[in-house]
């Protein structure tokens, strides 16, 4: 039982990094590879208030959505100025900047011994400790991303950056500053990928920097690659595809001498098929470029 | 179509461009180029390819900054500004190559123009109980300009699914949409049937009565340019040759010669 629970609450996860990134890639249609980044900020932001201030759950949280913002912010200003792979470039830069940060800076992140003893969080002196009620924490922060995620799709902001997406010159014709609106969306995706960043903390309640590398990002944009983006359906398939699917193939009885490897090619060998047949993943609305 | 009694009036505008410029490399695209667009009229460019009518647009709507000269809205100088500041300003443009939202549905092409600074705010974004209002709102005035194109029962179909001259009569429906009061209008009948081009013609020629546009038409069939043009400036290697009316400019010898290679006798 605390196996699938254990399973659901990396599904909240990584559904609340999907929505995120979903933003920037599937709306605004900037193919990022720094997602992991903001993950890992908000990570180290609550376990960094927590342990050496004390700093209870409700200040914590705002905290690290904060961090998350203004460091997006301050990189979408940089970024920016780039589209296509440039800014896939760009992203990957910063990617490596954050890592490499948190793995030398050890004064302040212990660098690769990483950070242990982060607490769960606590409400009114109740913590959230078996994982069963941390099924339920997440789930509840989840829901929440997911009721934000929902409203920006319907805002005015999501149609703007499908404008741009689809065509940058034509949507300045209509009074659009791609500037303005893509520094936006690297706020709100940023500030978002920072829960989940919080909630995979306090839940293991140790990181290190491996937990947020370039390969992590590209794994987030796998999800959407996968199950689709430009909509919330996409996201919610890739994520269940994804996290699912390797669970699943432990299953199916493979030879032990050989199972881990074979695992691996048939889930790559699956994404290639499905990358190919369905360009627009399993439920997406845009098919990434 | 918008009613006249729409509150938000838009100021008639005259454009102006003062002694522009604009090489690449060593090719003079313009040079020395004097024109006004007076309000309420159809100004055609006319010329050859490579004459400088679609630079002189892209310097006009701020995708190109011109190497020296100026462009005035009304007086208001623009020159240089980026081309979302000049939509802000009224206005709008009509790309040659059409450039719908491919992946936006056939209503939310025309939604976009719709947007405006202030619907961004985060406040917006998460006031749930006034999505549905809003949506609703956008939705009914995009149906209104559909309608005026001909194009609400195709309102839920991908944009990229139309066809070439569906797309043609969407991207004016959108520009439009924007309220401008001064149109540039690049080749909007290039490519498109004889009966798409009427109508694209009567919808012209129906802005122009009812919302009293400024409008600047880029067009090659001078059949169009004699349906609507007031006033005609035909440009040649880069600058204005000759203007004047249509009599004056499409039944000037040189003109003739140097456009349609046509001696003097033969009708245009």
């Amino acid at each position: 039982m605390n196996y699938l629970l254990h399973i659901s609450v990396m599904l909240g996860i990584y559904g609340m990094l999907a929505l995120s990134a979903n933003l920037l890639i599937g709306f605004g249609g900037l193919l990022t590879m720094a997602q992991a980044a903001f993950y890992g900020l908000g990570a180290y932001a609550y376990a960094l208030l927590s342990l050496k201030l004390g700093l209870p759950f409700f200040v914590t949280l705002p905290a690290a959505i904060a961090l998350g913002a203004l460091v997006g912010w301050l990189f979408g200003h940089a970024a920016l100025r780039f589209r296509n792979e440039a800014f896939v470039l760009a992203t990957i830069g910063f990617q490596m900047i954050v890592y490499v940060t948190l793995y030398n800076w050890t004064d302040l992140t212990r660098g690769p011994y990483g950070i242990s003893g982060i607490p769960r969080p606590s409400f009114f002196g109740i913590g959230i400790e078996s994982v069963p009620a941390y099924f339920l924490f997440t789930l509840v922060l989840f829901a929440v991303v997911l009721g934000f995620m929902h409203l920006v799709c319907r805002s005015p902001f999501a149609l703007s950056l499908k404008a741009l997406r689809d065509d940058e010159a034509a949507a300045q014709t209509l009074a659009i500053c791609p500037k303005g609106q893509y520094i936006r969306a690297m706020v709100f995706s940023a500030a978002v990928a920072a829960v989940p960043g919080v909630c995979f903390a306090s839940y293991i309640t140790y990181i290190d920097p491996t937990s947020f590398t370039l390969t992590e990002s590209i794994f987030i944009a796998c999800i959407l690659l996968v199950g689709g983006s430009g909509n919330l359906k996409g996201p919610m398939a890739g994520v269940a595809f994804m996290i699912i699917l390797p669970e699943l193939l432990r299953f199916v009885g493979l030879p032990d001498a050989v199972a881990a490897n074979l695992r691996e090619i048939i889930y790559g060998v699956l994404l290639i098929v499905l990358i190919y047949i369905k360009p627009k993943g399993l439920a997406g609305a845009y098919a990434i470029k | 179509m918008q009613s006249n009694s729409d509150p938000r009036i838009i100021q008639p505008v005259e454009l102006r461009v003062e002694n522009v410029a604009k090489s690449f490399g060593s090719f003079v695209a313009l040079q020395n180029v004097n024109l006004t667009c007076k309000v309420g009229r159809v100004t055609a460019l006319v010329g050859p390819n490579g004459a400088g009518k679609t630079t002189l647009f892209h310097v006009i709507g701020g995708n190109l900054a011109p190497d020296s000269g100026k462009v005035f809205l009304n007086g208001a100088d623009i020159t240089g500004l980026p081309p979302y500041k000049i939509a802000r300003r009224h206005v709008g443009r009509l790309f040659q190559d059409v450039r719908v939202f491919p992946a936006l549905s056939v209503a939310e092409n025309i939604e976009v123009a719709f947007l405006h600074r202030s619907d961004y705010s985060l406040a917006t974004t998460l006031a749930w109980w006034r999505a549905e209002a809003r949506e609703k709102d956008r939705r009914e005035r995009a149906m209104k300009w559909l309608e005026f194109v001909g194009l609400a029962d195709k309102a839920d179909e991908p944009a990229g699914e139309l066809s070439y001259g569906q797309q043609k009569l969407l991207a004016l429906a959108r520009i439009v949409a924007l309220r401008p009061a001064l149109l540039l209008l690049d080749e909007p009948t290039a490519a498109l049937s004889p009966a798409m081009t009427k109508k694209m013609v009567e919808l012209i020629k129906q802005l122009v009565a009812e919302q009293k546009l400024t409008i600047a038409l880029i067009e090659h069939n001078m059949g169009v340019v004699r349906d609507l043009a007031d006033y005609i400036y035909f440009l040649h290697e880069g600058s204005v040759h000759t203007h004047g009316t249509q009599k004056e400019v499409l039944e000037n010898p040189a003109v003739r010669e140097l456009y349609m290679g046509l001696s003097g006798g033969m009708a245009i």
